[in-house]
């Protein structure tokens, strides 16, 4: 089971949001704990490391791992991989499922959303990403909520 | 909007896209932050900051930071056109740390911007001061955060209730009413409104619970109106009604009912009926159900919903599916935990799936 810390429940949340393909190329990359202590180039390279530990599991191993004391949950799209790390207490399928709630809905504003969709318009899958999560809180499911920002950004240029 | 990217920007995505290795990746990286340095004191950069911005996210994105240009990023936010503004919003949330001295230059834009008329400006600008904020900059924009809790907008109350959340992490002495701010957007009459007060109450109620004993009706309550699907059907995802509320409530629920015989008393039936109307087949389902029976373990004891849990225990860890065995091995350590009696009446379906490999 999971451990309390001094009595009180662990923190519950997302600590970041990755997506980076096969070859440990960064396709997007969201943090929600104080960055303080990694540069640019560490955050970089321990994304790599992240695919690469996920490219090493087997067909018959889950979809959750540790990695540098963190809980890893991802989940494999033709090439590219949607990694998430969260706290000790998180519910995996949960997040497992977040994942695929965010690719309906990348897929549904991009329409059959690829790779390149996302290097093309980073901004707007960031945008996308953000209406969903707050603070490291999974916050709005709602696709039609997701999307209507972003629907009015598209109209109004 | 027809999506229009300069010729140099398509190449880079394009080099990017097609580069085989990290070293190649990086020298084309250092090129373009040396051609972004030039492009940024251009004349008709304003004209394309945009783009400049969004190419200065590839660079930070892969590892090479451009310190020289944040000041772009946080000058754009001042921008009329409001996907420019987002982005500079977006770019800043990116590059700038809490403390830096850029925040403060944001600080008067944003409160205009959470000042608009135009609700999605005032979005952009509870999105950034949530990523932003710290205990300096908080004090000159948390009157008009705590105004936008009650916007007509229902995309503005659910951000400013984050904000707000956040100001309580960072500072809490410039809060002290927050929870008037929560409990009603607890009874927000919009569902997102709703989830996002039941995200904050989950994390600040696990720091003393039995200040929040009293909410227990009212979330059993909420989580009632979710299953028995009173929510609009967009919140459906494959067909659980709202699934993350679910899990949030049934998490906070099991905080609010450990070590509380009374409390949990007032629970008891409508877990019986989360797990039940959770038990779809669906892959959502069955982490809802798990989180059913985590709040199950957690609470005070009840023989009957402890045997239902053990139950699902077994069925998630006869499964096929690796990521089911996974959670239901937890959920019988947590079970077992409790009482080992109920793991020994499952004693034997756990032994022959441990013999089946």
């Amino acid at each position: 089971g999971r451990g309390e810390v001094g009595g009180q429940s662990p923190e519950e949340m997302i600590k970041f949001l990755i997506l980076v393909n096969k070859q440990g190329q960064t396709r997007l990359a969201r943090y929600y704990e104080d960055r303080s202590g990694m540069s640019a180039e560490e955050r970089s390279t321990q994304e790599a490391d992240i695919v690469r530990k996920c490219l090493m599991r087997g067909e018959q191993q889950c979809s959750f791992l540790e990695f540098m004391g963190h809980k890893v949950i991802y989940r494999r799209y033709a090439s590219l991989f949607f990694i998430v790390g969260v706290d000790d207490d998180e519910n995996e399928i949960g997040v497992l499922e977040f994942i695929h709630c965010l690719v309906e809905t990348l897929d549904k504003h991009f329409e059959n959303v690829c790779e390149l969709d996302i290097m093309s318009q980073l901004e707007k899958a960031h945008f996308v990403v953000d209406e969903m999560l707050i603070n490291g809180f999974i916050v709005e499911t709602n696709k039609t909520n997701i999307l209507e920002p972003i629907r009015f950004l598209d109209k109004a240029t | 909007m027809t999506h229009h990217m300069s010729r140099e920007f398509a190449e880079l995505v394009k080099a990017v896209g097609d580069c085989k290795s990290k070293q190649e990746e990086d020298k084309i990286m250092l090129k373009e932050v040396a051609v972004l340095r030039v492009r940024l004191s251009e004349k008709g950069a304003a004209s394309r900051m945009k783009e400049l911005c969004v190419r200065m996210m590839y660079c930070e994105m892969l590892g090479h930071p451009v310190d020289f240009g944040y000041i772009h990023a946080v000058n754009m936010t001042q921008h009329s056109s409001l996907v420019e503004k987002k982005v500079g919003y977006l770019a800043a949330c990116l590059f700038l740390e809490e403390g830096s001295e850029l925040l403060i230059l944001l600080v008067n834009t944003l409160q205009r911007d959470l000042k608009s008329t135009n609700p999605w400006e005032v979005c952009a600008a509870l999105s950034a001061v949530t990523r932003l904020i710290g205990p300096e900059t908080i004090p000159a924009v948390v009157g008009q955060v705590r105004e936008c809790c009650g916007h007509s907008s229902e995309h503005v109350r659910k951000k400013a209730v984050m904000a707000l959340h956040r100001f309580l992490q960072k500072a809490p002495e410039t809060v002290p009413d927050h929870m008037e701010y929560f409990r009603r957007a607890l009874c927000d009459r919009d569902p997102s409104v709703m989830s996002s007060a039941i995200c904050v109450l989950h994390d600040i109620a696990r720091k003393h619970p039995p200040s929040y004993h009293n909410m227990i009706p009212s979330l059993v309550s909420i989580i009632k109106q979710v299953i028995e699907h009173r929510l609009p059907r967009e919140f459906d995802y494959h067909r659980t009604p709202a699934p993350w509320v679910q899990i949030r409530l049934l998490k906070l629920l099991a905080i609010l009912g450990k070590a509380n015989q009374k409390g949990s008393e007032e629970m008891y039936e409508v877990l019986k009926d989360v797990m039940k109307r959770a038990d779809v087949g669906t892959s959502i389902g069955f982490g809802v159900m798990y989180e059913c029976v985590r709040t199950i373990t957690r609470i005070y004891p009840h023989a009957a919903l402890l045997e239902e849990a053990a139950a699902s225990t077994s069925r998630f860890i006869t499964s096929d599916n690796h990521n089911l065995r996974y959670i239901g091995v937890d959920a019988l350590s947590a079970i077992v935990t409790v009482n080992p009696k109920y793991a020994a009446e499952h004693q034997m379906v756990v032994i022959d799936c441990l013999e089946d490999g």
